[in-house]
C-alpha cells in the first residue's frame, strides 16, 4: 500500500523540480538601492533608484555568465544590464563556503627556479 | 738619557701598546664587512630578536587587515588558469569591492596588455571606474614604461619593485609610495596619527613580524597545521634551542601567515552566512589581494614564517605602521657613509672587550693561568649579556634594529677560547712536557746511578 503513495510523491516532486528548472530566469528582488546600471562590458552607466525599475518578478532577457550580468527590459523597451550581486534571482548555483587549508609557508631554503610555460589561452 | 735611548724606549712602548691592542686591528675588518660576514651575523642577530618578539607582537591592527589570496588551490576550485582572464579578474575585483572595503591594494603587476577580442582590459578599467569611490592601489611596473596606463586612471600607483634598501621595506622610492605607506597616509587622513617629521624621506621599515593568528581565522580555514597561540618562556627556549642546533633540529617557525586570509575561491560562496562572514572580514577593512602560483611565485622570506607570498610583506609593513606609527622598527641612524649607530656600538663593545681583557683589574701576567682564563671567560659572558640587553633596549625601547650581539658574542667567545687553548698548549709545551721529560731523565739517571752503584 505504501509503495504507490511513495511513487506518487516522487512523481510529483520530480515534476515540480522539472517545472522549476524549466522556469525562465527572473529577478525576484533588488538587493541594492540605488542599483548599478551597466553596459554589456560591465561599465557603469548610472546609479538608478529601484522604484524606477520594473517591479519584480522581472524576466531576464539574457545572462552573461562570464561577467555575471543579466539583461532586463523596461516597459518602454530600454535594455539594462545589472550586476547579479545586486539582485536576487529565482535560479542560480548555490555555492557554500568550503573549508580550505590555510596557506602553508615554504621552508627557508625552498626554491623554484622555473616559470610556467602555459598561459591562460593555451588550455582553452 | 741619550736621544738614542729615548727613541728606543718610545719604540718599545709603542710595540707594547700594539701588542696589547693587536686585535683592535680587527675593527676595520668588522666595519668593512668583507664577504658580507658582518651583515650575515647582523641579520641573524635581528632575526632571532624578531622571532622572539613575534610572540608578543600587538594584534590591534590585525583585525583591520584582510588578505585575499589566489593560489593553485583557488585556481583549481575556480577551474581557472594563470594569469586569470580579465573577465575573471574583473569578477574577483567586483566581488571584493561590493563588500565595500576601506581600500584595496592589488599585488598584481600589469606589465603587458594581453587583451583579446573576447577578453578586454576594458573589463578591468570599467570595474575600477565603477568603484572609484573606494581607493584602489595598483603597482606601477618599472618596465616597459613607467607611465601610468590610461586603463588604470581610476587607481592610485604604488611601487612594489625597489633596490638599495637591503632587507628593509622602503616607504618611498623613486617619488612613489609603497603600498604600506600609501595605505597608512589614507588611514591618517581620517584617523589621528603621530606627526611625521620627515615626510619626504621617511626611514625604511625593519619589518617586525607577528606569529599569533587571529581567532577568526579558524572560522574561515583549516588551521590544524599552524603553531598554536603561545606566549610562554618555553616557546622562546624551544625557538632558541632549535636555532642553535638547526643542523640537527627542525627549526621553529609559524607556517601560517599572520594576517586574516581568505582564499579567493571562497569568495564565490553566496549563501547568507558566507556573505555575512565576508562582510565582517572585508567591509571597512584594508584589503590586500595577492597571488602565490606555482611557476610564478612571488615569495619573500620572513624570519618567523619562512617563504610567504609577497603580499604579506606589504600587509605586515602596513600593520607595523598602524601599530607603531612613526616609531616603527627601523635601521639605526647613520653617522657617516654607511656607518650607523649600531656599528659604533658594536665597535665600542669590541674595544671594551679588548681593553678589559688585559686591564689592570685582571690578574697579573704572573698570576695563575686558570685565574686569567676565568677572568677572560667571565668578561666575555658579561659582555654577551650586556649586548643582549642593549639589543633588547634597541628593539623594545628605541625600535632600532638590534646590534650585532650574536656575531660579537661568538667572536668574544672564540677569542676567549683561543686564549684558553693557547694557554693550555703553552702550559703543556713549556711546562708540563719538559717536566715529564726531566722526570724521566732523572729517573733514568737515577736508575743508571743505582746500576753503577750495584756494579
Amino acid at each position: 500500500m505504501k509503495t504507490p503513495i511513495l511513487t506518487s510523491i516522487a512523481f510529483i516532486f520530480l515534476n515540480l523540480n522539472f517545472a522549476l528548472a524549466s522556469e525562465p530566469l527572473k529577478i525576484l528582488s533588488y538587493v541594492a538601492d540605488p542599483i548599478s546600471i551597466l553596459d554589456e562590458n560591465a561599465r557603469l552607466v548610472e546609479k538608478r533608484a529601484t522604484k524606477l525599475l520594473p517591479k519584480p518578478a522581472v524576466d531576464v532577457q539574457a545572462y552573461n555568465e562570464d561577467l555575471d550580468l543579466v539583461l532586463i527590459k523596461t516597459s518602454d523597451g530600454e535594455e539594462l544590464w545589472l550586476d547579479t550581486f545586486e539582485i536576487k534571482l529565482n535560479q542560480g548555483k548555490a555555492v557554500n563556503l568550503d573549508c580550505y587549508k590555510l596557506l602553508q609557508a615554504g621552508v627557508k631554503d625552498e626554491k623554484e627556479a622555473a616559470t610556467f610555460g602555459f598561459g591562460a589561452d593555451c588550455n582553452k | 738619557m741619550s736621544l738614542q735611548d729615548a727613541i728606543g724606549q718610545s719604540l718599545l712602548r709603542l710595540l707594547q701598546l700594539i701588542k696589547k691592542v693587536k686585535l683592535l686591528f680587527l675593527l676595520p675588518i668588522l666595519a668593512l664587512d668583507p664577504f658580507g660576514l658582518t651583515s650575515a651575523s647582523d641579520t641573524a642577530s635581528a632575526n632571532v630578536v624578531n622571532k622572539v618578539l613575534s610572540l608578543y607582537y600587538p594584534s590591534a591592527a590585525q583585525q583591520d587587515i584582510t588578505v585575499i589570496l589566489i593560489d593553485d588551490v583557488a585556481l583549481d576550485a575556480m577551474q581557472a588558469h594563470w594569469p586569470l582572464s580579465y573577465q575573471e579578474q574583473a569578477k574577483l575585483y567586483r566581488t571584493i569591492l561590493n563588500y565595500q572595503p576601506r581600500a584595496l591594494f592589488s599585488d598584481l603587476l600589469y606589465t603587458f596588455d594581453r587583451s583579446t577580442a573576447n577578453d578586454k582590459v576594458e573589463f578591468l578599467s570599467n570595474t575600477f571606474e565603477r568603484y572609484q569611490d573606494i581607493p584602489i592601489y595598483l603597482p606601477k611596473p618599472m618596465r616597459p614604461t613607467t607611465e601610468q596606463r590610461p586603463e588604470f586612471k581610476h587607481t592610485k600607483p604604488v611601487f612594489v619593485q625597489w633596490s638599495g634598501a637591503e632587507h628593509y621595506y622602503p616607504r618611498i622610492f623613486n617619488n612613489l609610495r609603497s603600498p604600506a605607506q600609501a595605505l597608512y597616509e589614507l588611514h591618517c587622513s581620517s584617523n589621528p596619527c603621530s606627526a611625521e617629521p620627515d615626510r619626504q624621506t621617511p626611514p625604511h621599515i625593519a619589518v617586525q613580524w607577528g606569529s599569533q593568528l587571529a581567532p577568526i581565522q579558524q572560522n574561515i580555514t583549516d588551521i590544524s597545521h599552524c603553531q598554536p597561540e603561545s606566549h610562554s618562556f618555553f616557546t622562546i627556549l624551544d625557538m632558541l634551542v632549535d636555532d642553535i642546533f638547526w643542523k640537527t633540529n627542525t627549526e621553529w617557525r609559524q607556517p601560517c601567515p599572520y594576517h586574516i586570509t581568505i582564499n579567493a575561491a571562497q569568495l564565490r560562496a553566496n549563501d547568507s552566512s558566507a556573505k555575512e562572514l565576508f562582510t565582517k572580514l572585508i567591509q571597512d577593512k584594508y584589503v590586500f589581494l595577492g597571488a602565490y602560483i606555482q611557476g610564478a611565485k612571488d615569495s619573500i622570506l620572513s624570519p618567523v614564517h619562512g617563504n610567504v607570498p609577497g603580499v604579506y610583506l606589504h600587509a605586515m609593513a602596513f600593520d607595523n605602521l598602524l601599530t607603531y606609527g612613526d616609531r616603527h622598527y627601523r635601521p639605526s641612524h647613520e653617522i657617516f657613509g654607511n656607518v650607523d649607530i649600531n656599528d659604533l656600538i658594536d665597535s665600542l663593545f669590541f674595544i671594551c672587550f679588548m681593553l678589559l681583557r688585559d686591564a689592570p683589574v685582571a690578574p697579573s701576567e704572573n698570576a695563575n693561568a686558570k685565574i686569567r682564563w676565568y677572568h677572560t671567560w667571565r668578561l666575555a659572558a658579561l659582555l654577551a649579556i650586556a649586548m643582549l640587553l642593549t639589543s633588547l633596549f634597541f628593539a623594545v625601547v628605541l625600535h632600532y634594529e638590534p646590534i650585532n650581539w650574536l656575531g660579537l658574542s661568538v667572536l668574544f667567545l672564540a677569542i676567549s677560547y683561543h686564549k684558553f687553548i693557547s694557554n693550555k698548549l703553552n702550559y703543556l709545551i713549556f711546562s708540563k712536557i719538559p717536566k715529564i721529560f726531566s722526570n724521566k731523565n732523572n729517573s733514568v739517571r737515577n736508575d743508571t746511578n743505582e746500576n753503577s752503584h750495584s756494579d
